[in-house]
């Protein structure tokens, strides 16, 4: 019969892992591991599911067109081209620079893809708040005007009928 | 340690076959389109889907949730995708409140995971039309140069510019480019 321990020493297990040294340590091992798959795994989505394809053509490449966003624009954008020259902007010659700013930085407009806000209100501030008030609105005006593409004579080119007349008379 | 016995590597193999096996049934059976529609607040884009230009391919059959949204192109990114998505949409289905469930908000994501490779499966020639059956317009020809890379460089991939393709929100409807497809959504859906 092995006598009763008597004396300070404890031979009762350690109370949890963490005062095991040896398991501790591995215990450290597997949770730093695993900390790191998911680190990686979520650098990996962010890395191959880039929100763009790349950066855009560096605009500042060929400073000679700077005034003349539309020149290139009319080419590689030719949809949204065509629906600035055909609405309202268009035709009173609202230039892109006057709402997305201009690459270069000069201006006091920042470059920007989607103008929010506060640029559509440099113009517009009487209109937005009679819209405030009677209407409420969505906090970014473009979900219900779209930027590009309000025709001038609103409901006259949507109902245009089909044609074959050449000439006015 | 002492070298492990043989009968343990057999069921240590036998146990990794196996769990391969339920992996691989796993990530099928979750890319159906019945398993999408198991959640309600998914039927709405299935409605949306039924009355799109993509409802069916050029054979006639239907296309189902998985050909658009989940990356066909390598199997790394395949789970990465899915797993990715599956997590927020179980968190979403369980936890989500209303402003979760922004469409507004969720369409920069959902474009994000639409690969081009998805696209291009079935519209490889890019100088053809969508329905393949005549040469792009002029627009769209110089704008898929600009996707080539042959007149500057666009940033956005398919799903960037060609948007409502398969499903229409409410506040997409009043889009001209969109009328016919907001017709018939709601017929579908009065």
């Amino acid at each position: 019969m092995t006598p009763e321990p008597t004396g300070p020493t404890p031979t009762s297990r350690p109370s949890s892992i963490l005062s095991h040294p040896l398991l501790r340590n591995r215990a450290v091992v597997v949770l730093a591991g695993a900390a790191l798959l998911v680190a990686a795994f979520f650098l990996y989505v962010r890395l191959a599911f880039p929100g763009v394809r790349c950066e855009a053509a560096k605009h500042l490449d060929a400073p000679e067109k700077m005034g003349d966003c539309y020149g290139c624009h009319v080419k590689s954008t030719p949809r949204v081209a065509q629906d600035w020259y055909e609405g309202k902007h268009g035709i009173t010659l609202v230039r892109c620079q006057t709402c997305h700013g201009q690459p270069d930085g000069k201006g006091a407009i920042a470059f920007n893809r989607s103008p929010g806000v506060e640029i559509c209100a440099r113009c517009h501030a009487p209109s937005m708040e009679r819209m405030e008030a009677k209407f409420g609105t969505r906090g970014n005006c473009s979900s219900c005007h779209p930027n590009h593409q309000n025709p001038m004579h609103g409901d006259a080119y949507v109902n245009r009928q089909a044609t074959t007349k050449t000439s006015l008379d | 340690m002492p070298p492990r016995s043989r009968s343990f590597w057999i069921m240590a193999v036998g146990l990794a076959v196996v769990a391969l096996g339920a992996s691989a049934y796993g990530v099928k059976a979750t890319s159906t389109t019945a398993f999408c529609m198991s959640c309600h607040e998914m039927k709405v884009y299935q409605t949306e889907l039924d009355v799109s230009p993509h409802a069916k391919d050029a054979k006639g059959n239907p296309i189902g949730c998985s050909q658009c949204h989940i990356p066909g192109a390598g199997l790394v990114r395949m789970v990465a995708a899915k797993t990715y998505l599956g997590v927020k949409d179980v968190w979403a289905h369980y936890e989500g409140k209303g402003e979760d469930l922004d469409r507004a908000a969720m369409q920069p994501m959902a474009r994000r995971f639409v690969d081009d490779a998805n696209c291009r499966a079935c519209h490889q020639d890019l100088t053809r039309n969508a329905k393949n059956d005549g040469a792009v317009s002029e627009t769209g020809s110089l704008a898929h140069e600009n996707y080539e890379g042959k007149n500057g460089i666009s940033r956005s991939g398919c799903a960037g510019c060609h948007r409502n393709m398969a499903h229409l929100p409410r506040f997409d409807r009043h889009l001209a480019a969109n009328a016919k497809f907001a017709a018939k959504l709601k017929e579908a859906r009065p």
